[in-house]
């Protein structure tokens, strides 16, 4: 699994208060209790790393897995 | 490309509706300005936005109206381009752009013609550049401006980083197919669930401004940065409630709009974008959604409580936020404009929407997001400024002061809110405020002399001894006069045990005494109470068991009348300025009436306020019209003998008279008057009162509206002064000048007075700023001391003032708000009180006492508008098993109530309809029938005259019918001033205002003005009775002159019957010498009516006197005397010894003549209350015109005169007088003292009094004996003619 993919899943966890491992990674977040404050600063801190989140696209699929599509990269698997 | 053409989005048809209706609004051009600084590349930007202009479909669209809708469709000729304008080394440059991108702004697209956007790249310098976007708002809502921005600078930082742009914005077909799978869908049901169970109110939602929300073409915006300390509370806030930041704000500017409510509860609009997880989330166009959220905060409760809940009640919100708006108000029945589902709106943008273009510095600058209907808060954070509040406000609802001033409001109230852990803690009102509010605009204080209102009038009444202190009539008293009159009843009352500390009640109609008896109460040290004479005996009953005064002054029985008020020199008790002056009654809510004490310090510093205020002096005449119930009667009694004024009394009843008033007022030269705000609008449409010119006119007792300032001043010459008070401050306690030049609306009730703190306190006392609402307090020495013997209804309503300590305030229960330069608004009411033409009324009280007299389970008395006008409706539920007497109950209210407190319209219900909350649901009562089901053909051409004035002034749908009641169709006493005066104009005649309340129906009135227009024929010197055969019988008239009389007489008799009248029944003749010469003159009618024959002469009382003095003066002229009838007359000796008759005696007389026990009415000691009198009880007498009625009263006094100095001469003529035998016996009057001054006397007894002679029961039995009479003295006359 890539890294920031690893990362992106810890910081969701962590938006959350759950771990890593209970992340749905096609679940809406907005459903999950996600506010858009916390997404911002989470879409913060993935661009210090480099990925830049499109927000729009971000929209049209507002899950974990939205997320990391909308920063250009390709999808990943869920299965290790 | 096949769904083309297609349907609006729910989103757009708002917009097309509004702009269609007002083509020429530019408010739907969203647009903003990117700044942009550094070294732009053309090339690549301009390449980034052809690249953008090829993607966005909205920037095509075309619309078209047809019959089932308005369709949209793509038009691939209407693109929208990139105008380049290259200012470099233009002077002011920026200046230049700023003018065309402001001049574009405020230009409307025509939606047939031009593309929904358009661009321009302004280039400044080298280095600058302004980037212009404008999009109609059918094109782009706010999300998709940002969108399709990001997306140009996505496209030109592509170009020159070589990376890969992200995908492109996807195609509108895309969201009309999403909003389609919506509305088929499963979640768009769950959502209408949430919303039809969100506790949305379906009424008008609160607002913060005024008038209708319509969109305006324009909006105003003010900004205002948040200090950084208040970001950093509000951050800190949030993190300690658990939420974030945005929903923070948006939950406190919910409470400060919730503080504009009444209930405490806002229902504010929270725009949604509507993207979050469909597939529209990439298309540019117009998809916003505004969701309504309930924000009625527990200030009691912990701020963070109140965050939390907002914020879950957002999340909750948002997570159904694709159901339309639109859709939640049909659900909820709110259709058509201005019905709306959310006031004010609050729109947080926490994220920074600028957009970064390679190696430039970029600044985002908004102009415009489409139209405010009310006013929207704006927070934004902006990575320059930090962050920002904008304020957008509808022109037509908000000035833009008022607008800027919510913005600093509630940043001030957002700081003191997280400075506090409750709400309750945190005025509305800011600090500055609370300063102007509370302190600057009471800054009134001003000196006044520590001492009572007794000491002041004494003062006033040795200053000005010789000069006249009142008048009424032609009756003057000076002040010396006036002086030693009053002081006389001090004496006697304080003789009789009244000190300091009593109470003398005064039950006294508006006379010379009254003011004698307030001065003399005074003077005794004690409290007046005035009563109202006119009330029924239940009520005064009522008034006097609570107040237990000392004595009473008055005609009745156990009371005090004018004759005995002296007594010898007894030492006056001086009261203290603490001491009570009046007490005065107004209606209580709980059934009992309360009595308001004043003191003497809180008048005073009234009337003294008044008096320098206004600059009275010795040059004014201040007319006194206003019952002593109601305390405007106080400033008039007693501010005339403060500046050595004159007070003039109108005569009782005149008050109601608006074209006696008019007399009054230029027969007297009044300078001063008031008026009850109902009273003056009948006023000034009265003929008599145009052009009249007054110093000064005061209103009081309502509210005073603007278009009546106007006429007043289009009718008048004169100051019109608008002044407020509750009688628990002593009268009045604001002013304000209403004068021509005024144009306020509403008018406002003004500035406190000397002395006088005013608050305008929210439910919690806390002070709410200028344009809100809230409920009036008033401070100051004019506060009344409490209620009589109630202090539990003190305690409640006279509380301790929270801004200064020691000091109390009381609670008028009025709703008012203050305007921007301190002078207050009246609202209304926050209970159910009202007013009755300017007299409080409690609906409670009526119905309480109501309820406990009559066979009634439940009862409501309810205002109801009928016609343009309210009337006080009683909704009565009858005991079971009864049926319920309207005719009953409405006696029974005349008996137990004042007039202005009676029901003017009945309805019998089974039950009382109850609202959800188990209250009256007063909305649901139904009107009253106003019994206008008939048709035309009933009325004659008269009745349908008065029917039609009864449509005009009650309001009514059809013609009432023949006896419908003026009354019960909701007819008060104002509106039958108005009828009379409409009646007058339309016949000609004026019916009087008592023939209107003897027979207020259609048909009643319809028969006094055929009445009238007899009487206005009936009043000439020969007045023909009946016509007939045979030589007439002529009638000589009683004391007053006329000789209506005698119309049973002429109905019975079946010969001519003529009366003979008085002259001096014309106002300018001049009266007769004697009897004799009065008989010269009716002898000269007779001879030019009857120039032969025997004269048959007839007279009652007086006439019977006249009859035979001319049967005196016949004989001595050689004319035969034919039958000689008095009815019940006695030769004048009997007056002989009698004093002069004054006015009074000529009153009593006037009261025996109409049939009444002139003992009986001791109080009525006026010509105009004895008119009034008889005219509110419909007699005939009290229906003549007033010049005519008062010619009768002359007529009697010149009679009465007249017959003193008579002295009988003989006749030979034979006498045959009719007897009354039911009167005096014990009296010296008998048929047999004629004996000396006739050939002949026959006595004919009739079972009668006096007073009855002329009845019809009378009338049929003389007329039998009298035409025997006659026939046999005309063959007599023949039989000695032939021989």
């Amino acid at each position: 699994m890539d890294a920031n993919y690893a990362m992106l899943r810890a910081e969701v966890a962590k938006l959350l208060h759950i771990s890593p491992e209970e992340v749905d990674a096609d679940e809406n977040l907005t459903d999950l209790g996600i506010d858009s404050m916390r997404l911002m600063t989470l879409f913060l801190a993935l661009d210090t790393q480099g990925l830049a989140v499109e927000y729009s696209m971000f929209l049209e699929r507002p899950t974990m897995n939205g997320i990391w599509e909308a920063t250009g990269q390709p999808p990943q698997s869920d299965t290790e | 490309m096949t769904i083309f053409p297609a349907a609006l989005t729910e989103a757009q048809q708002g917009i097309w509706y509004a702009q269609a209706l007002d083509p020429a609004n530019p408010i739907f051009n969203t647009g903003q300005v990117v700044h942009i600084d550094g070294p732009l590349d053309l090339a690549a930007f301009q390449s980034a936005v052809a690249g953008l202009i090829a993607e966005v479909d909205s920037f095509r669209l075309r619309f078209k109206a047809e019959a089932e809708g308005v369709r949209q469709w793509l038009d691939p000729d209407t693109a929208a381009v990139l105008a380049l304008r290259d200012l470099r080394g233009q002077v002011d440059a920026l200046a230049v752009a700023r003018a065309e991108m402001a001049r574009d702004h405020a230009t409307p697209v025509d939606l047939a013609r031009d593309g929904l956007a358009a661009f321009t790249l302004y280039l400044i310098a080298d280095d600058q550049a302004l980037w212009y976007e404008r999009a109609h708002h059918l094109a782009l809502d706010g999300y998709a401006m940002v969108l399709v921005t990001q997306r140009v600078a996505a496209l030109y930082n592509a170009q020159l980083t070589g990376r890969a742009a992200p995908p492109s914005l996807a195609p509108l077909s895309r969201a009309l197919e999403a909003d389609a799978a919506y509305q088929a869908g499963d979640q768009c049901p769950i959502d209408r669930t949430y919303w039809a169970a969100a506790g949305l109110h379906h009424g008008a939602p609160e607002t913060l401004g005024r008038g209708r929300a319509v969109s305006a073409r324009r909006f105003d915006r003010s900004r205002h940065p948040l200090p950084g300390e208040l970001r950093t509370a509000l951050l800190k806030r949030a993190e300690d409630a658990g939420v974030s930041w945005p929903d923070a704000l948006t939950a406190l500017t919910g409470a400060y709009v919730a503080r504009f409510s009444s209930e405490g509860r806002a229902q504010i609009g929270v725009p949604h974008m509507g993207r979050m997880g469909s597939i529209a989330a990439r298309v540019p166009c117009t998809l916003v959604n505004v969701l309504p959220l309930v924000v009625a905060p527990d200030e009691d409760a912990p701020t963070n409580d109140l965050l939390r809940s907002c914020a879950a009640d957002l999340a909750q919100a948002r997570k159904h936020g694709r159901y339309r708006a639109e859709h939640i108000r049909r659900d909820l029945g709110l259709v058509g404009a201005g019905r709306r589902l959310h006031g004010p709106m609050v729109n947080v943008l926490p994220f920074d929407a600028t957009p970064r273009f390679a190696d430039t510095k970029t600044r985002l600058e908004i102009l415009g997001a489409g139209s405010v209907d009310d006013i929207t808060f704006t927070f934004r954070d902006d990575p320059g400024t930090g962050l920002l509040l904008e304020v957008d406000s509808n022109p037509e609802r908000y000035s833009a002061a008022e607008a800027a001033a919510h913005g600093a409001r509630l940043l001030a109230f957002m700081q003191a809110a997280f400075g506090a852990d409750t709400l309750v803690d945190v005025p509305l009102a800011s600090p500055t405020e609370v300063e102007q509010l509370v302190h600057r605009n009471n800054a009134t204080d001003h000196p006044v002399p520590d001492t009572t209102l007794t000491t002041l009038i004494e003062a006033g009444m040795r200053d000005n001894s010789d000069a006249p202190a009142l008048t009424l009539g032609d009756k003057t008293l000076s002040h010396a006069e006036l002086d030693r009159r009053s002081l006389a009843l001090a004496r006697r009352l304080t003789a009789d045990g009244v000190t300091m500390g009593s109470i003398v009640a005064v039950d006294l109609p508006r006379s010379l005494d009254l003011v004698v008896a307030l001065f003399g109460i005074l003077r005794a040290g004690a409290a007046w109470l005035p009563l109202n004479p006119e009330d029924p005996p239940a009520r005064k009953t009522q008034v006097l068991d609570l107040a237990q005064p000392a004595r009473v002054l008055g005609f009745g029985p156990d009371q005090l009348p004018p004759e005995g008020w002296s007594a010898p020199e007894v030492p006056l008790a001086q009261p203290v300025p603490g001491d009570a002056a009046y007490v005065i009654f107004t209606s209580g809510s709980t059934g009992a009436p309360k009595g308001v004490v004043v003191e003497h310090r809180a008048i005073v510093n009234r009337l003294l306020w008044m008096r320098d205020h206004y600059g009275f002096g010795p040059q004014d005449r201040i007319l006194q019209k206003t019952p002593a119930t109601f305390d405007v009667s106080v400033w008039e009694f007693f501010l005339p003998v403060l500046c050595g004024a004159e007070l003039v009394l109108a005569p009782d009843g005149a008050h109601r008279d608006p074209r006696h008033i008019a007399r009054l007022i230029r027969d007297h030269a009044i300078t001063t008057l008031h008026f009850v705000p109902s009273m003056l609008e009948l006023f000034v449409e009265t003929r008599e009162a145009q052009g009249l010119c007054v110093t000064r006119v005061f209103t009081s007792g309502e509210a005073l509206r603007p278009d009546l300032r106007d006429r007043f001043h289009a009718v008048l010459k004169g100051e019109l002064h608008n002044l407020y008070g509750p009688t628990e401050a002593a009268v009045d306690v604001s002013f304000w000048d209403a004068g021509p030049q005024d144009r306020s609306d509403p008018l406002p009730i003004g500035h406190p007075v000397w002395n006088t703190r005013l608050y305008v306190l929210d439910q919690r006392l806390r002070p709410v700023p200028v344009g809100v609402p809230g409920r009036l307090w008033i401070g100051g020495v004019q506060l009344a001391r409490g209620y009589l013997g109630r202090d539990d209804l003190t305690a409640e309503r006279f509380l301790p003032d929270p801004f200064r300590p020691g000091a109390r305030i009381y609670d008028t229960g009025d709703m008012a708000e203050l305007r921007a330069d301190g002078a207050i608004v009246y609202l209304g009411r926050e209970d159910h009180q009202l007013k009755v033409r300017g007299i409080r009324i409690e609906p409670g009280e009526i119905e309480a006492r109501l309820l406990s007299a009559c066979p009634l389970t439940q009862i409501a008395v309810v205002p109801k508008v009928m016609g343009g006008s309210t009337r006080l409706v009683a909704y009565a539920v009858p005991e079971t098993g009864t049926t319920g007497d309207i005719v009953a109950l409405r006696a029974t209210a005349v008996q137990l109530l004042p007039e202005p407190m009676r029901p003017q319209a009945w309805v019998l219900m089974e039950t009382l309809p109850l609202g959800a909350s188990g209250k009256l649901d007063r909305k649901a009562l139904p009107l009253p029938s106003d019994g206008t089901e008939v048709q035309t053909a009933e009325l004659t051409p008269t009745e349908t005259r008065v029917a039609r004035q009864f449509v005009r002034i009650l309001g009514l749908a059809a013609l009432p019918a023949r006896d419908a009641d003026f009354f019960d169709l909701g007819g008060d006493s104002l509106g039958a001033v108005r009828l009379a005066m409409a009646l007058e104009e339309d016949f000609g005649t004026d019916p009087g205002l008592g023939a209107l309340f003897e027979s207020p129906t259609v048909a009643g009135l319809a028969a006094a003005l055929s009445a009238q227009d007899e009487v206005n024929a009936g009043a000439g010197p020969v007045l023909r009775l009946s016509a007939g055969d045979g030589l007439p019988l002529w009638c000589l008239p009683p004391a007053g002159g006329l000789g209506w009389c005698y119309r049973d007489l002429a109905r019975a008799l079946g010969r001519p019957v003529i009366a003979l009248q008085s002259p001096t029944l014309e106002p300018d003749a001049p009266p007769p010498a004697s009897i004799e010469a009065l008989a010269e003159l009716y002898l000269g009618h007779i001879r030019a009516l009857q120039p032969e024959g025997p004269v048959h002469l007839a007279g009652w009382s007086v006439g019977g006197i006249m009859a035979q003095a001319l049967a005196v003066q016949l004989e001595a002229a050689g004319r035969a005397v034919g039958a000689l009838a008095l009815l019940d007359a006695y030769p004048s000796q009997h007056w002989r010894n009698e004093p002069e008759p004054d006015a009074t005696a000529a009153l009593k007389a006037l009261l025996a003549i109409a049939g009444f026990d002139p003992d009986a009415h001791p109080e009525l000691r006026t010509p105009e209350a004895v008119l009034g009198f008889l005219r509110l009880r419909g007699h005939p007498l009290g229906v003549l015109p007033e010049p005519l009625a008062r010619g009768v009263i002359r007529t009697v006094q010149g009679t009465n005169r007249l017959i003193r100095a008579h002295r009988e001469r003989p006749t030979t003529a034979r006498l045959l007088h009719f007897t009354a035998a039911l009167d005096h016996s014990g009296t010296a009057m008998s048929p047999a003292q004629w004996k000396p001054f006739a050939g002949q006397v026959e006595a004919v007894p009739l079972q009668q009094r006096h007073a009855g002679m002329t009845s019809g029961a009378a009338s049929r039995v003389i007329a039998v004996r009298l035409a025997q009479e006659m026939t046999e003295r005309e063959r007599r006359h023949h039989a000695t003619d032939g021989v």
